[in-house]
């Protein structure tokens, strides 16, 4: 909403010291949280009871929060981080092809069904994740893949969201005329699909796999329910097993300062990713309401 | 649309093509092996889940043994059940004023952030950040600034004389659910700002401008021009987020586990207890399954939404 003529008016002088004010509220509430974390990751555990949580302890301790964490039980804290990669990794793949394949059908195909199918999708969209948690552990229990990587990587492909998003995306960025100029030259519709449209999907694919594999990373009712060694855990759980366990006393040395260093070091992957991409991240997500 | 359906210009439609239309839809084998692997994952996750989460909730199973039916006597045991009744209550008004809470501020802040300032990017950039973090490691953040011997929150609400007796932000019942609340708000606010902000700055500059040469102040501008032009993303957003925030499992189990004494005990949670934790099957899926019911009333309004677009 930037209108030239709003610079010259009176109140615009007021309405900027407004804006600047809310934008520091803002960021206050968005940005201690994480301030938190950085900062106890620079503290031993007797500085985070006795200093306080938004400013720096006399002393710097993250490098030995560091050794401990990655030396914790043989380095698990790096394997639990490997899991949580590749659990996300694997996820984003599968369930990024299984939308656009999906995407691109609803989009460019007339076929039988075709409208009934996408309003089943999109009501299935809106039927709470949780409801599905206990009915898919007894199903993977009865296949037998409970606490395997695979109890975590199957349930995370679906991501309905993505068909609607890449259906729009495909709708919206394949011209038909090259569709069909390309049946015209003879190709086969696979691969008019894998050198025409795909390539043109990838700006929206990107959106659909970012927003996967956070989801899978950030993951944690999931792993909780269908995993239950430590060394499957995704670094989440691991790190809220880690602190259930100083809590109940189950660690002789209590290891506060070293989970909050765990935690602010699985962050980065994300916080990366994100920072990197946030383009791609808000465009599939508006693709389809802008209209 | 100046493109009609078939991707060509206004006026040229397939009809005006004869022999074209059969070429343009190839054939509709092809289209289901593109669908193929969408089914699977549909079929596998989605409606054999559900079906059997429906049929669970009208038994007695429990873990390791089949359990047989009992009808309605686990949604009766559920109504009559305090605890079931208060978690209901609790993600009735947690859902609903978070989602009020988040759509407002994140109205109020995509507002701002749309208007001209320095390091604009920057400061974009920066508000999205707890988007971006796990649910898990935002509520164990939000835990420790909540602490009550140690955190920051009861640090600085004593020290600045706001109360003379430390707040206990997580065991007070009566706090205990507006604590998850704000810590939910904080998780999720970046989302509405960012779709709202995309919306804004997608508005056509010349509808504001001729709005305002028409002598329309800024608040009327906002609520005759920008406000209708963003209903379809507000609608989509607020619908997504609300299934979203009453799904949000992680706060509560991290910050409160459903305490004091159930007071901030919420459906997702309980189904959690008496499913897994108590490995009562039947029970635990028939929390979520009552439900569904709402839910399908939301997904209603939703789709009418989404499936307007194709009717245009």
């Amino acid at each position: 909403m930037t209108i030239p003529s709003a610079l010259s008016q009176p109140g615009f002088r007021r309405t900027r010291r407004i804006n600047t004010a809310l934008l520091a509220l803002y960021m206050v509430y968005a940005l201690v949280p994480l301030g938190y974390l950085v900062v106890s990751a620079t503290k031993s555990d007797k500085q985070i009871f006795s200093t306080f949580g938004l400013w720096f302890g006399d002393s710097n301790n993250l490098g030995a929060n560091l050794v401990s964490l990655f030396a914790f039980n043989d380095g698990i804290y790096l394997r639990w981080l490997a899991n949580s990669l590749g659990y996300s990794l694997a996820a984003a793949c599968g369930a990024t092809l299984i939308c656009a394949c999906a995407g691109y059908a609803f989009a460019k195909f007339m076929f039988a069904g075709r409208s009934g199918l996408n309003r089943v999708l999109l009501l299935s969209m809106a039927i709470p994740q949780t409801v599905f948690v206990i009915p898919i552990f007894l199903m993977l229990s009865n296949v037998g893949i409970v606490n395997t990587p695979l109890a975590v990587i199957l349930p995370s492909l679906a991501f309905l969201p993505g068909v609607y998003m890449l259906r729009i995306y495909a709708e919206e960025a394949i011209p038909n005329e090259l569709l069909d100029a390309a049946r015209i030259d003879g190709a086969g519709e696979f691969r008019i699909f894998g050198t025409i449209a795909f390539p043109i999907m990838v700006p929206g694919m990107l959106t659909i796999f970012l927003h996967t594999f956070v989801n899978t990373w950030n993951n944690y009712l999931l792993p909780l329910v269908v995993l239950n060694s430590s060394e499957n855990y995704p670094v989440a759980l691991g790190l809220a097993n880690m602190y259930t366990t100083t809590l109940s006393g189950g660690i002789t040395t209590p290891l506060y300062a070293v989970i909050l260093t765990g935690c602010l070091v699985s962050l980065l992957p994300i916080v990366l990713l994100f920072l990197i991409m946030q383009r791609y991240w808000q465009s599939g997500l508006t693709a389809g309401g802008l209209k | 649309m100046a493109v009609s359906q078939s991707g060509l210009p206004e006026g040229f439609t397939v009809r005006s093509l004869p022999g074209r239309k059969a070429r343009r839809w190839p054939d509709g084998l092809t289209a289901y092996l593109f669908l193929v692997p969408a089914f699977i994952v549909f079929g596998g996750l989605i409606v054999y889940p559900l079906i059997d989460g429906i049929a669970t909730a009208f038994t007695d199973r429990v873990i390791a043994r089949g359990g047989k039916f009992v009808g309605f006597d686990n949604f009766l045991a559920l109504f009559a059940d305090e605890i079931f009744l208060r978690a209901a209550y609790n993600s009735f008004w947690l859902t609903s004023l978070v989602v009020l809470i988040k759509a407002v501020l994140g109205m109020t802040f995509a507002l701002v952030l749309a208007q001209p300032m320095p390091f604009r990017g920057f400061f974009r950039a920066l508000v999205f950040l707890p988007w971006a973090v796990p649910g898990l490691i935002a509520g164990l953040a939000w835990k420790w600034i909540y602490d009550e011997q140690v955190g920051v929150l009861t640090y600085l609400t004593l020290a600045l004389g706001l109360t003379d007796v430390p707040i206990y932000w997580l065991s007070d019942p009566k706090v205990g659910l507006i604590s998850v609340g704000i810590a939910m708000v904080w998780h999720g606010l970046p989302f509405y700002t960012m779709m709202f902000l995309a919306a804004l700055t997608a508005i056509p500059a010349e509808l504001t401008e001729a709005a305002a040469i028409d002598g329309a102040g800024p608040i009327r501008r906002y609520f005759s021009v920008t406000l209708p032009q963003m209903r379809n993303v507000i609608a989509i957003t607020v619908m997504l987020s609300t299934i979203w925030t009453f799904n949000s499992f992680h706060m509560v189990y991290v910050l409160t586990q459903g305490g004091p004494a159930n007071r901030t005990q919420i459906l997702p949670t309980l189904a959690f207890e008496y499913g897994i934790v108590r490995s009562q099957l039947g029970l635990g899926a028939a929390v979520l399954v009552s439900v569904i019911p709402i839910f399908l009333v939301l997904i209603f309004i939703l789709t009418q939404r989404m499936l307007k677009r194709e009717a245009d």
